[in-house]
């Protein structure tokens, strides 16, 4: 048969992305039209893709609907008697998109089919979730490091950095999601299961204004789809190369003088060699199909302090079942190891002069993961989700027989890592959601149900030995390079997370352009401390998202949006932990001369914890107001009003304690202080109550009171540029201004945890000013494009950031606090006079790509940091100073403001790919 | 920061000039089909959504067959395969730091 192509045939070919239910798998619907526009029902609409095909008819408006489908190109085509067929090919949908493909046919016997491939910008008219992540075609062309890509790839979109997610701690407050379901660390919230970057098949980023599906995070989101097989075998192997050889000292000789430590040990790749080798395809075509996939990652590298090594062996294998065309099944496993050397412990990376202080790492980890998708017709869908896994990782210092030692007179560390960690974990994780489409409506209702399981033992090294032979364990804490105390103890702390988590949303089409975006999401955490067999930590949350969009343009292509929200955290063992049995007492030793003896002398009885009956889970109350412009088919700018303010912090307030103020001088700038001694020590225990801090009185001797507020805020405004690929380049650029404050930090748990109420003086004492996360301004961009002739791709990546803010704080002994340790005080309001240095950092990637026949080559090269910049981003914030051990003996004085850490000089990454 | 900023809207601004084409009344107003689709293959490389050998495409070509891998390309990836994942296998057993307190384990 005559293949013609009729230009006319196809008038509209409308791909809009409407996302609906943003989960996993994605939707293709459309309407078929006559020439004239008229609806045409009973057409026979056929969708092939890569597992098989599927085929519908169109209702009496002309429309049809695929649902639960595997984000990946497919072919569209319509057919009905008497008239021309059409399609479209390659019609791209990514996860949790809705595609449109809208087709017009012609009156003829012929068969002839139009094929249109197109490549634009889109806006979903209809969402109020703001679209932040990064056009794929640019991340995965992009020269992004792969050691973690979870934490890597959310570090590329506009308003996450480091450790700061649109103000909430990129640490503990993001969720990871692989396949749809979370994978944190159930103690700390942290990123656990670390994977291969190559079997990624889609990432889906984002955090502002997420439907009611989304839960468990006060920061961002990413969500990982995994690779599959298909009916088409397809391989991959690649290889990456590195060496200190193409490596750059970005370190000037200003930086060097004050810190010969950054001079001598830049940061920087020593090796990398890191391959995967994968194989995907049928083994029964349209039924079963398998997916294999092998990496080793190795890399030897300086990222502050002592050299870092990895090895990481990584597979995975994934199955693939239709027994039906509306069902698909799949059962996945991933074996892997996190082998580190060089890892810090007691002793700061920035002043670490040797791998004797340093601890290996043991982690072992299986992930299993198990899906049900099941579609019923073209306008009910279900899908189910089970993942889990089981690891420890261990860290062991590599000299057990050195403990740490810190100098109180000159801040000096010396000595080995100091201490020993074991963390045990399992967590496993069902996920439900039923999708449903009536009328103007897409509802969809889900639940979750999180059972996890944590372990972490604690214990200081011996202070006379190896601590596992029995001897005391401790830390040393000398005072002027000689012997003054020591003290250890340890703890063994076992809990259960328990979640239970219901979600009802609904997407209303009001008519006018007009969507309603409104759902709930109720959240039941539970913590389960194993030795008591009793919650010791409950909450009940309910988190209302309430959106709107509006379609100013009638066409998608001019949208405004609205959203308020409140997102509620993951369940965290870190928040009520200490609740749990298993800490000892803290025992204080005298030492000896010479550090030969040790002789206990006192004890603080173990600090008892008890969590607050009315608790509160940690939430994001969430508002944002954005505008979307598509300019052309190839433009879009979007600009977005953020507010996140944070609530129910959790931390540990002394019970009954009362406070006496008392004035300190400060021989920084000889400004006085007001401080707090604890007042009745002795009369009442060191006991505490895990509660929300957002407001707290402290009992002041005397009879008065004094309140303090702990709390949180963001405020910003994002500005994105996005140009679609077209003659041969694309970029997105994006910009963002924003304001951190608060009493409470986003730096890793600090919300959740920390020993920052327990006295007024870490909270009342200049604690209120820009966190320590807070960047004021903010761009990335990210350019491609493909030089004529030689078919080379240049893409390039530039960020700039501001500097962080710090604080100059005074380690003040103990005994000023009639308390039992020392606390390190700030000097000046927080963040409000001192920043590390502005960041300015191009990568790049060059990229050969040879086709033949089937089969893909590609060649590339990717520089970090093109310019050699060197960025000071850490900067000594002790006062009076700090002496750091050098080498041989040799030592300096770090003094305050002086440079701590750098960033990475220029480097080279080699890499080759085959693929077909 | 103004530096910063003026070098982003000056890289921001560098595609106008291809906008004002598109958008002009002169342009051609349908552009040859062949064209537009030699064009977007020649962007493929760079197009790609997904990473490379994900196989997320329908299936046209000779790897619907496992003749493929009869073939002198289709054995040398099966050999590379096969090796990468010995030596991966391998690293499994001899890369592995063996925690202190679990040994036996």
């Amino acid at each position: 048969m005559k293949k013609s192509i009729v230009l006319a045939l196809v008038l509209v070919m409308a791909v809009a992305g409407m996302a609906v239910a943003q989960s996993l798998t994605s939707v293709i619907s459309g309407k078929i039209v006559d020439q004239q526009g008229a609806v045409l029902p009973g057409v026979t609409v056929t969708l092939t893709g890569r597992m098989g095909v599927k085929t519908t008819v169109t209702d009496a408006k002309g429309e049809f609907r695929f649902v639960g489908l595997t984000p990946g190109a497919y072919d569209v085509k319509s057919e009905l008697q008497g008239f021309r067929s059409a399609s479209q090919q390659n019609v791209d949908v990514t996860m949790g998109k809705t595609v449109d493909v809208d087709l017009s046919m012609a009156v003829g016997g012929m068969t002839e089919v139009v094929e249109v491939v197109a490549n634009a910008v889109s806006i979903d008219p209809t969402t109020t979730a703001t679209d932040t992540s990064m056009a794929q075609s640019l991340l995965f062309s992009m020269p992004i490091t792969h050691n973690n890509p979870a934490v890597n790839l959310l570090n590329y979109s506009p308003g996450v950095n480091d450790q700061a997610a649109f103000g909430g701690s990129a640490s503990s407050g993001n969720s990871l999601m692989l396949d749809g379901v979370d994978t944190r660390d159930p103690d700390g919230g942290t990123a656990w299961t670390f994977y291969n970057y190559n079997i990624i098949e889609e990432v889906q980023v984002g955090s502002l204004g997420q439907p009611a599906e989304y839960g468990g995070f006060t920061g961002a989101i990413i969500n990982t789809i995994t690779k599959s097989g298909g009916n088409r075998f397809s391989m991959l192997g690649e290889y990456r190369y590195s060496t200190e050889g193409l490596s750059s000292n970005n370190v000037s000789e200003a930086v060097g003088k004050l810190n010969p430590l950054l001079a001598t040990k830049p940061v920087r790749v020593f090796k990398l060699k890191d391959y995967t080798v994968q194989l995907g395809g049928p083994l029964k075509k349209d039924k079963l199909f398998f997916f294999l996939s092998a990496q080793r990652f190795e890399i030897s590298q300086r990222v502050n302090g002592p050299i870092r090594g990895e090895v990481s062996p990584r597979f995975n294998a994934k199955l693939t079942w239709q027994p039906t065309s509306s069902d698909t099944i799949s059962a996945a496993l991933q074996y892997d190891q996190y082998n580190q050397t060089g890892r810090t412990a007691f002793i700061p990376g920035s002043v670490v002069t040797s791998q004797d202080q340093t601890i290996d790492q043991d982690s072992p980890e299986y992930i299993w993961n198990g899906q049900w998708r099941k579609v019923f017709g073209s306008s009910t869908f279900l899908e189910a989700k089970f993942l889990g896994y089981w690891g420890y990782y261990d860290l062991n210092p590599v000299r057990p027989d050195l403990p740490a030692h810190y100098d109180g007179d000159t801040g000096a560390y010396s000595g080995g890592a100091g201490y020993w960690y074991q963390a045990d974990r399992t967590r496993n994780q069902l996920n439900v959601s039923l999708s449903k489409y009536v009328g103007a409506h897409s509802f969809k209702f889900g639940a979750e149900i999180e059972r996890s399981n944590v372990r972490s033992r604690f214990a200081y090294v011996g202070l006379l030995g190896n601590g596992l032979t029995g001897t005391p364990g401790g830390y040393f804490y000398d005072y002027g390079g000689a012997p003054y105390m020591a003290y250890g103890y340890t703890y063994d702390l076992k809990g259960k997370n328990k979640r239970e988590t219901f979600y009802a949303q609904d997407q209303w089409k009001v008519g006018g352009g007009f969507t309603l975006n409104f759902g709930v999401r109720a959240d039941r955490i539970r913590g389960e401390a194993t030795e008591l067999k009793k919650d010791v930590y409950k909450t009940m949350s309910y988190g209302p998202r309430v959106g709107a969009a509006v379609d100013l343009s009638g066409n998608g292509t001019s949208v405004v949006r609205a959203f308020y929200g409140q997102m509620y955290d993951g369940a965290v063992f870190t928040s009520w932990g200490r609740a749990a049995p298993g800490l000892t007492d803290l025992i204080f030793y005298e030492v000896g001369a010479n550090w030969k003896s040790v002789t206990k002398v006192d004890a603080n009885p173990v600090k008892k914890y008890t969590v607050a009956d009315n608790i509160k889970h940690p939430r994001v109350d969430e508002f944002n107001i954005s505008w979307d412009q598509q300019i052309g088919k190839v433009y879009r700018f979007s600009a977005t009003g953020i507010y996140r303010n944070w609530k129910n912090f959790v931390n540990s307030v002394l019970i009954g304690g009362t406070w006496t103020p008392f004035t300190y001088v400060t021989a920084f700038n000889n400004q006085s202080m007001t401080l707090y001694k604890w007042g009745n020590k002795g009369v009442v225990p060191q006991e505490f109550l895990i509660q929300n801090t957002d407001s707290v009185d402290y009992k002041l001797t005397g009879g008065a009171s004094m309140n303090v507020q702990g709390y949180r805020k963001y405020t910003g405004a994002m500005f994105v540029f996005q140009r679609a690929l077209r003659d041969r380049w694309q970029a997105s650029i994006s910009y963002v201004i924003s304001s951190t404050i608060g009493t409470v930090s986003n730096s890793s748990t600090a919300g959740v945890s920390s020993g920052q109420f327990e006295t007024p003086n870490t909270i009342a004492v200049n604690s209120d000013g820009p966190t320590p996360y807070d960047r004021r301004h903010e761009v990335k961009a990210f350019v491609g494009y493909q030089i004529p002739k030689i078919e080379v791709a240049v893409n390039a990546y530039w960020r700039y950031l501001s500097g962080w803010p710090y604080t100059p704080y005074q380690r003040i002994s103990r005994s000023n606090f009639n308390w039992s340790g020392s606390l390190n005080i700030n000097v000046q309001p927080r963040g409000a006079f001192y920043q590390t240095d502005n960041e300015s950092n191009l990568d790049l990637r060059l990229e050969k790509v040879i086709d033949v026949g089937v089969h893909r080559f590609g060649l590339y090269a990717d520089i970090q940091n093109v310019f050699n910049q060197g960025n000071v981003i850490g900067n000594q914030t002790r006062y009076p100073s700090a002496t750091v051990d050098y080498a041989n003996g040799k030592s300096f004085t770090s003094k305050f403001g002086d440079p701590t850490v750098m960033n990475a000089g220029r480097q080279v990454t080699l890499g080759a790919r085959w693929s077909f | 920061m103004i530096r910063v900023l003026v070098l982003a809207l000056a890289i921001a601004a560098a595609p106008m000039p291809s906008l004002a084409g598109e958008t002009s009344p002169t342009a051609p107003a349908a552009p040859v089909l062949k064209d537009a689709i030699a064009k977007a293959a020649a962007n493929t490389p760079l197009a790609s959504a997904r990473a490379q050998g994900s196989g997320n495409k329908p299936d046209k070509s000779e790897l619907g067959s496992t003749s493929f891998f009869k073939k002198p390309a289709g054995i040398i990836a099966i050999v590379v395969v096969a090796a990468g994942t010995a030596f991966m296998a391998y690293s499994w057993q001899h890369d592995r730091i063996h925690s202190v307190v679990r040994k036996g384990q």
